[in-house]
């Protein structure tokens, strides 16, 4: 591993450890230090949680562990990490630098519909189109638990981009929501499915 | 093609995607460590795609974890086996 990938990869993982943290103790009660929580990866899908926590019961800890979902990015330097019960939904995290993308790239990873309205933007503003889209994908695949295992170009993201809670997934249409920021050069997405 | 031919062409595209020198790839390297980030392993799988004509086969090639285990697959795929005896 580079050094600049390991030194992300450790960012996701130091992030990951202070939401879920975070999240335990506002969903359980049960105040647990960042470094009782292991983040065990997984190479393209979701990593899974293992709690250590000192004076609870491994069972306890489990009963935690399966009651947060999380998500986990990390580009050029900075990581982001959110957690949340389970019962509130699942969630899924991306955060890119935004960069151009050559045309096969994006036509690969577009919609018909997303790369019509992206090509119809000031040249200007693709680049940020075309990252924000990335990033409402994969953040999407990430909450669905299947990340890049799953090809971005059969999700769309029109509707979430203009408001509506639903992204169409294979021609389907699946409740979301998204929320996305902007931090310096990078663009930060956080989609949300509802439980159940 | 035969395997070594294949295994030249999968390290040259590895290193020309990824935009890295041939000498720091290996059969071992990880290709998402070796790539920049999840926009740069979805770059070098379509162009494993579009070099060797696998375009119906993402889910197959996103799984894949080393330059090692393209080149098998690839030979699996493209290296015709000789007529059994």
């Amino acid at each position: 591993m580079s050094s600049s990938h390991e030194r992300d990869h450790l960012l996701g993982i130091l992030a990951a450890q202070r939401a879920v943290a975070h999240c335990i103790e506002d969903a359980f009660g049960e105040k647990i230090s960042a470094h009782e929580v292991q983040i065990v990866p997984h190479k393209l899908a979701k990593p899974r949680i293992r709690l250590a926590p000192i004076g609870l019961s491994q069972k306890k800890a489990a009963r935690m562990a399966e009651g947060i979902d999380f998500s986990i990015s990390h580009s050029k330097g900075l990581a982001v990490a959110q957690a949340i019960r389970r019962d509130q939904g699942r969630v899924g995290v991306d955060i890119e630098a935004i960069r151009t993308f050559a045309l096969p790239t994006a036509r690969a990873f577009l919609t018909k519909s997303e790369y019509h309205t992206v090509s119809h933007v000031p040249p200007a503003e693709q680049a940020y189109l075309m990252t924000l889209f990335w990033c409402m994908k994969e953040a999407y695949l990430k909450a669905c638990g299947v990340g890049l295992l799953v090809h971005p170009s059969r999700v769309d993201v029109l509707s979430l981009f203009r408001g509506a809670p639903y992204v169409t997934h294979d021609d389907k249409r699946v409740p979301a929501t998204v929320r996305w920021a902007l931090y310096r050069r990078f663009i930060i997405t956080h989609v949300l499915l509802p439980h159940g | 093609m035969d395997k070594n031919q294949l295994t030249e062409k999968a390290f040259a595209l590895v290193a020309a995607t990824l935009k890295k020198d041939r000498s720091e790839i290996n059969p071992e390297s990880k290709l998402a460590e070796l790539s920049e980030d999840s926009i740069q392993l979805f770059e070098l799988v379509l162009a494993f795609e579009r070099e060797f004509g696998l375009a119906a086969e993402y889910e197959d090639l996103i799984t894949i974890v080393t330059v090692q285990d393209i080149v098998e697959y690839l030979a699996k795929k493209l290296v015709p086996t000789p007529p059994q005896a």
